[in-house]
């Protein structure tokens, strides 16, 4: 059975060298949740026709409550997912082998909304609030153990009307999206992203399975600068990436919404890493720690080697230039 | 100890299959650990999060219970209440069947505003599931007395309250205890929902916190763990319900007498 699959992947390559069609099945991407612009990158290489210049029929696929895009890819319902660093690493510690190949997000917008009024602005402050987050996040898991703090928690239901109401509790949130959802809503909230309360990591990480890249490397090879050049497109010109997403995709995703992301998203997408090797680049020290830490933490019973985890061998290092 | 072997004999054969089974398809199938984890994976899982899962039965038994006995209370009140007209029933049955049919996942961040988080929120989720059952099954069975025996009882001078405590309510007994084995699981599983989505986490975590816990960790082992946990608890209750049953009617009702079928 793995004789022709071997071939199919070798014929593949060959006709891709030729300018023809790289796969014959769509490239199915599920991403984490709802379409906005934390799937800017995806959506503007769609927009833009990226894929298409590169003889790739990409389908995306919106997430939502209950979607476990590693699960998707990992039992090849998908052939790529988008989620966070952790997610690759915990499917790694059940033997499910994921390489994450574009990071969208160097550092990761998950954190915890707090009210301006609380004065809270680290993670010792968070201890005496009442957390409302969705069990099992990692980075809280993770902050929780190492810092020994024990705050109320309560399972998170996706809504952010009880923390409105109630100035001692910190929220589960998106730096991208949430503030400006509170703020019009007439709280005033302050965003503590992961990061700032102590853990980095990536987020809007593009994942395929092992064996697909190794068979498919043509394909990863232009999915991924697809994804670079969309990304580059919209981080220097985002409306029309916001009104595609609106007008096309979904329509529950505001355009006011869409700009204020926006306008987040540039300090969170660039770093010195994208500037040396592309958008979407990641590098060793970041998945070593959160993979160390996350054992540490006992969330993976097994240590876990994430060398193996992710690669910017799929990067064009001019990704980031390839539009300025 | 016959009657034990009886009754316990054939669910464990089929236990016994089942779990064969299962662990065969693992072996055979090939599947990975994520997607389906063996028997013995489950268990050492088990194993490994006994304290999560020790905190989560204690705190999921405390609501169920909770829930099933306000579910109890007011279905029971509300069904003495609706038997005793026919325009108390017509005017206030049909809202309890929309009770029934309010989504209880939509409305538990209602009760989060309203109430606050954790126990209160997680209760009330698992008492609107399980309160219909209860009163659909006693209404029922108060009203669907024997006219005959109540007319005998008018003749001897009876009032509605000895045609009550003598008529309609060891009539309603057997529906009664029906709704309440119906409820009884329904109680459990109103409760983890409702520890899904407005529990509280750590201490008070319940197994419905900790199926989300593991299902965003991807530890699938571990919610194979927390649902049979939830299920040995559902069936503990339907078998309290059972016992209960027994215990009131054993004696008079022929649904509880061992007869020949």
């Amino acid at each position: 059975m793995r004789r022709p699959v071997t071939l199919l992947a070798m014929l593949a390559i060959v006709v891709a060298a030729c300018g023809e069609k790289v796969e014959d099945d769509t490239i199915s991407v599920q991403t984490d949740w709802f379409a906005s612009t934390d799937h800017a990158a995806l959506y503007a290489a769609e927009l833009y026709g990226y894929f298409e210049d590169r003889n790739l029929d990409v389908e995306i696929r919106q997430g939502g409550p209950g979607i476990r895009a590693a699960n998707d890819v990992a039992t090849e319902t998908a052939t790529f997912g988008l989620a966070l660093t952790e997610n690759t690493i915990l499917a790694a510690a059940e033997d499910v082998e994921l390489l994450s190949v574009f990071a969208t997000y160097q550092e990761s917008p998950i954190g915890l909304m707090v009210h301006e009024s609380s004065g809270v602005s680290d993670i010792e402050g968070i201890a005496d609030l009442t957390v409302q987050i969705f069990p099992g996040q990692v980075f809280w898991e993770v902050l929780k153990h190492e810092t020994g703090i024990a705050p109320v928690e309560i399972a998170f239901d996706g809504s952010m009307t009880a923390w409105a109401e109630n100035p001692d509790w910190a929220v589960q949130g998106f730096a991208t999206t949430n503030p400006f959802d509170a703020r019009k809503a007439g709280a005033r909230p302050r965003m503590l992203t992961a990061t700032q309360l102590g853990f980095r990591s990536y987020a809007g990480v593009i994942f395929t399975r092992q064996s697909y890249a190794r068979e498919n490397p043509q394909a990863v090879q232009s999915f991924v600068e697809a994804l670079q050049q969309g990304f580059a497109e919209f981080l220097a010109d985002p409306e029309p990436v916001i009104e595609y997403i609106n007008d096309k995709v979904n329509a529950d995703f505001l355009i006011e919404v869409g700009e204020a992301a926006a306008s987040v998203m540039q300090d969170l997408a660039v770093s010195q890493d994208t500037e040396s090797s592309g958008l979407g680049a990641m590098n060793a020290g970041v998945w070593d720690d959160v993979a160390a830490r996350m054992f540490d933490a006992g969330i993976i019973r097994s240590e876990v080697d994430a060398s193996t985890l992710w690669t910017n061998a799929y990067l064009s290092s001019h990704g980031a230039r390839v539009i300025q | 100890m016959k009657r034990v072997v009886e009754l316990i004999g054939p669910p464990l054969l089929v236990l016994l299959i089942v779990v064969g089974l299962w662990s065969l398809a693992v072996r055979v199938l090939g599947l990975p650990a994520f997607v389906l984890p063996g028997p013995a994976r489950v268990f050492e899982t088990a194993i490994v999060e006994s304290e999560r899962l020790t905190t989560g039965f204690r705190n999921t038994l405390i609501a169920s219970t909770v829930g099933l006995a306000a579910a109890t209370l007011v279905g029971v009140f509300g069904a003495v209440i609706l038997s005793t007209s026919r325009v108390l029933e017509r005017a206030l049955y049909p809202w309890a069947v929309v009770l029934q049919t309010v989504p209880a996942v939509a409305v538990a961040p209602l009760f989060v505003l309203w109430v606050g988080p954790g126990l209160v929120s997680v209760v009330l989720v698992a008492f609107i599931i399980a309160v219909f059952p209860i009163l659909a099954n006693t209404l029922m069975g108060l009203v669907s007395t024997d006219p005959a025996l109540i007319d005998l009882l008018r003749m001897q001078g009876a009032g509605r309250v000895a045609i009550f405590r003598k008529i309609r309510l060891p009539n309603s007994l057997p529906y009664f205890f029906t709704g309440m084995r119906i409820s009884a699981g329904l109680a459990v599983i109103g409760t983890i929902v409702g520890e899904m989505v407005v529990g509280r986490g750590g201490a008070e975590a319940g197994l419905g916190y900790y199926v989300v816990f593991s299902a965003t960790q991807l530890k699938t082992d571990f919610v194979f763990a927390t649902i049979i946990v939830s299920t040995a608890l559902g069936i503990a209750f339907f078998l309290a319900m059972v016992g209960l049953s027994s215990l009131v009617m054993g004696r008079w009702h022929e649904s509880e007498l061992r007869l020949d079928r």
